[in-house]
């Protein structure tokens, strides 16, 4: 392995890698799911997690802070011991596995839904999972360096769509603007806060970035950005297909790629955007196999985490087959985020009784 | 012949015993190339030889500035008491002279076109340089034409290739170091770089692979090349061959380091990004809007070099809905008498045009034009009414032909027709899913991969500060910065611009 691999991730890279990594969310299952407990008010859902996690976030933030230079792994085996560490490595581990295990699932669910009917479910899953282990292979720097040459293609792609379904759009399909009411959105939106789980699991990456501004810049950036665009891409769904409609689309996102055409001449133009959208699932479900072996490798205390992309790779492979349907992968999907919204949430601050104590033990001595 | 172990010895003072040597080290009798041309110093009353290699030094040079002085000279008051110095400081006329007092560097010497005088009772000789290899004359270039722009270029001489590139580039800071390759026959490459420009990193790497290669012997350059790349198996490649003094001075100028070689009429410019293997030798010479519109076209001609055929068979085979109805039922028509599935059309097609071109070039000129019409004629027109194949892949194979025809550099060219077929069975296989994971297996290897430790899509990613020369470039004047990724030592190229008035 050559240098340039191994090399840090810049500024730019990084904040890519989150709008794709966070991001992505709005053209898989989640949405459909949001809608379900949202209703006409699904939209703010997003908005809601967010703002619980960030609280999350900036607890965290302020105890990366202090230990500069140091990630996630390092913080909790030094705060909290070899076995305390170990633990809430493995738990972060399995809360990302099940959960990359689960999306990834429902990824392979749209492709071979909407576009390869006849193909074998386990054949599309080895296939993109073999292409995801060759990218997390190529290193963190190669997802990262992907992202940004993609990421203004991606945008665009996103705005070209939206354009182009414009004139479907009916803003006032968007009420009764507090669907369910607005007590019922507070708490739809702190239980599924664990959607943006990321930005927790993400600062275990904070040595693989050139500076700590960088990865502040980058992570808040990311998280904003690709909450307000899921946000705003829920709403333009709503107003397209309707509530109660919405619910009973499956993927929502694919299904508005189908009722685009460029003209007349070109009257379907779907294949353009789930071709761009398969590159960029390689990309993010490389991510998280390279997170996964990270924070594995970690949680074992090894350095040569790079030899577990494979293992990782199989074992969501082996993971994501389990759900029989669609529907189990959703109720799966729907137990996961209600676990993991406590882990994600109560971790930072876990973390940072453990950091408070270390230090008023270590001022002691 | 030249081995490192007798070699070494040192000169005697007889001059018999070192003629004997250095006939031996030449197998002279039976080999007629080594000249010696025996001789007394009038001016020193004492014996002498000279020697030369027949085809590597010039024989009038040699006549006129060595051997006419010597014997004609008969003035016998020197100042230098030594022979030696006071043939070389005050007989001969010749504008170069040094002493070797080893016969390894003697016989380099001779092999290389030096010409060799040896003195009775002085165990060292003087080496004059006499190179008078044949060579042809600075003609035009053949693979990097423009329409704009100097029309020289590199040819099979080292020294004319040096002084094309100091003729261009007129800086002092611009070195040319020699050093040596090949254990039997010695070729001499020379390392061309502005020193205050150049990273020194990049340049002691490059000389240590030079240094390392380790083989009898390494002719031409493209042999080189081989010898210092790191990724000899990959796709990509890691150099730039370029047959314009204009364009080797115009990476220099930037901070990149060029090889030269006797007998290659080529620089080869290290290390190298993805941009200077798009780039054309013109882009810089026409106006900004001009130039930008030859790069969107050719990167338009890559997208459609790589990507055609296999969008062809994946929207053929898995997304028919893609196709305008109107053209999908003409294609259906044509299609209906073609008894072969749409891939084995392609790739018996695409055959056929790798054919041609490999033909044309093997070809001899003569008989050259039969090839475009047997190409033309046979593989397309026949073919079809042959109900071989459709006459929708005509079009699209001769697209992409003439696309990949775009790509001014030829290792790349290789690149983008291979991976044209990679992505063709992938696209035939799975559709757009695997074209998309193949695209997304290229992308990361390309931004991983790495030319002597330059980032092969750098500047772009990772991102480093240049003067956005990539897809497009600015007018000339905004082109301020030379880009970081080759860690240059100055960075500004020209201060910011004045305003005038």
């Amino acid at each position: 392995m050559n240098t340039s691999m191994q090399e840090k991730v810049g500024g730019r890279e990084f904040t890519s890698i989150f709008l794709i990594a966070v991001g992505m969310k709005l053209s898989d299952i989640t949405t459909t799911i949001l809608f379900e407990s949202g209703q006409t008010a699904g939209w703010m859902i997003p908005l809601l997690s967010l703002a619980f996690m960030l609280v999350a976030y900036v607890v965290l933030m302020s105890v990366l802070k202090r230990r500069a230079g140091q990630g996630l792994p390092e913080i909790v085996f030094t705060v909290g011991g070899k076995f305390g560490g170990g633990l809430i490595c493995l738990l972060l581990f399995a809360a990302a596995l099940l959960m990359t295990a689960v999306t990834s699932r429902g990824y392979v669910d749209i492709i071979n839904v909407m576009v390869y009917q006849q193909s074998p479910l386990y054949a599309l899953y080895l296939m993109l999972m073999a292409a995801a282990f060759y990218v997390a292979s190529r290193g963190f720097a190669a997802i990262a360096r992907v992202s940004w040459m993609l990421i203004f293609l991606i945008e665009g792609a996103i705005v070209l769509l939206v354009s182009i379904m414009w004139e479907d759009i009916d803003w006032m399909r968007l009420y009764p603007w507090a669907g369910p009411g607005v007590l019922e959105i507070v708490r739809t939106g702190f239980m599924h806060s664990a959607m943006f789980g990321e930005i927790i699991l993400a600062t275990a990456l904070v040595p693989q970035v050139t500076t700590f501004k960088a990865f502040r810049i980058g992570s808040v950036v990311g998280f904003i950005v690709s909450s307000l665009k899921i946000s705003f891409l829920m709403a333009v769904y709503l107003s397209v297909f309707d509530y109660p409609e919405i619910i009973h689309i499956a993927y929502p996102f694919q299904q508005l790629t189908k009722n685009t055409s460029f003209g007349r001449v070109f009257t379907h133009a779907e294949s353009f955007f789930i071709g761009f959208w398969l590159i960029i699932s390689v990309i993010y479900f490389a991510f998280y196999i390279y997170l996964l072996a990270y924070l594995f490798g970690h949680a074992l205390r090894t350095d040569r985490y790079q030899k577990l992309l494979l293992p990782m790779a199989g074992l969501v492979v082996f993971i994501g087959l389990i759900p029989g349907n669609t529907e189990q992968v959703r109720s799966y999907w729907e137990l996961l985020i209600s676990y993991s919204t406590v882990l994600y949430g109560a971790l930072p601050f876990v973390i940072w009784l453990l950091d408070w104590n270390w230090r008023r033990r270590h001022a002691k001595t | 012949m030249t081995t490192q172990t007798d070699g070494k010895t040192e000169l005697s003072t007889r001059l018999s015993a070192n003629l004997d040597r250095i006939k031996r080290d030449f197998a002279y009798p039976s080999n007629e190339a080594l000249i010696i041309r025996n001789l007394v110093v009038a001016s020193l009353k004492c014996d002498a030889a000279v020697l030369y290699l027949e085809g590597t030094a010039d024989v009038n040079e040699i006549e006129k500035r060595i051997i006419e002085p010597l014997i004609e000279r008969t003035n016998t008051s020197f100042k230098n008491g030594n022979p030696l110095d006071a043939v070389r400081l005050e007989i001969v006329t010749h504008r170069t002279g040094k002493t070797a007092s080893t016969f390894d560097a003697i016989n380099e010497g001779l092999l290389n076109g030096w010409t060799i005088v040896l003195i009775e009772g002085v165990n060292q000789a003087l080496k004059f340089e006499t190179r008078g290899f044949e060579t042809r004359q600075v003609s035009e270039p053949i693979v990097e034409h423009v329409i704009r722009g100097p029309k020289e270029a590199f040819t099979e001489s080292a020294a004319i290739n040096r002084s094309l590139v100091r003729k261009y580039l007129r800086d002092r800071h611009l070195v040319a170091e020699t050093l040596n390759v090949g254990d039997r026959s010695v070729s001499e490459v020379t390392i061309m770089y502005v020193k205050d420009l150049a990273d020194p990193n990049i340049v002691d790497s490059i000389k240590q692979r030079i240094r390392a290669v380790r083989t009898d012997a390494v002719l031409t350059l493209p042999v080189l090349e081989q010898y210092l790349d790191d990724h000899p198996y990959s796709l990509v490649p890691s150099s730039l061959n370029t047959e314009r003094p204009d364009r080797a001075s115009a990476f220099l100028l930037e901070g990149h380091v060029i090889l030269l070689m006797e007998n290659s009429p080529a620089a080869l410019v290290l290390p190298i990004t993805i941009w200077s293997l798009l780039h054309s030798a013109e882009d810089h010479y026409m106006r900004w809007a001009y130039s930008n519109f030859m790069r969107i076209i050719r990167l338009l001609a890559l997208f459609v070099a790589v990507m055609t055929p296999s969008m062809y068979i994946a929207v053929a085979t898995f997304h028919e809905e893609m196709i305008p109805t109107d053209l999908l039922l003409a294609i259906a028509a044509t299609r209906e008498k073609v008894p072969f599935p749409a891939l084995l059309e392609v790739l018996l097609m695409e055959f056929a045009f790798e054919l041609v071109r490999e033909a044309a070039i093997r070809v001899p000129n003569v008989i050259g034009p039969t090839i475009g019409i047997v190409g033309a004629l046979i593989l397309g027109q026949a073919a079809v009414e042959a109900n071989i194949i459709s006459p929708i892949l005509v079009v699209i194979v001769a697209m992409t032909g003439i696309s990949s025809f775009t790509i001014p550099e030829p290792s790349l060219n290789f690149a983008v027709r291979i991976t044209r077929f990679i992505l063709l069975i992938m696209g035939a296989f799975m559709g757009f899913f695997g074209i998309a994971l193949v695209v997304a297996c290229l992308l990361a290897y390309l931004t991983t991969y790495s030319s002597y430790g330059v980032p092969f899509l750098s500047p772009l990613t990772p991102h480093y500060r240049s003067s956005a020369d990539m897809i497009l470039r600015m007018p000339v004047h905004k082109e301020r910065m030379r880009p970081l990724n080759l860690n240059p030592q100055d960075s500004v190229r020209r201060p910011e611009r004045i305003k005038k008035r």
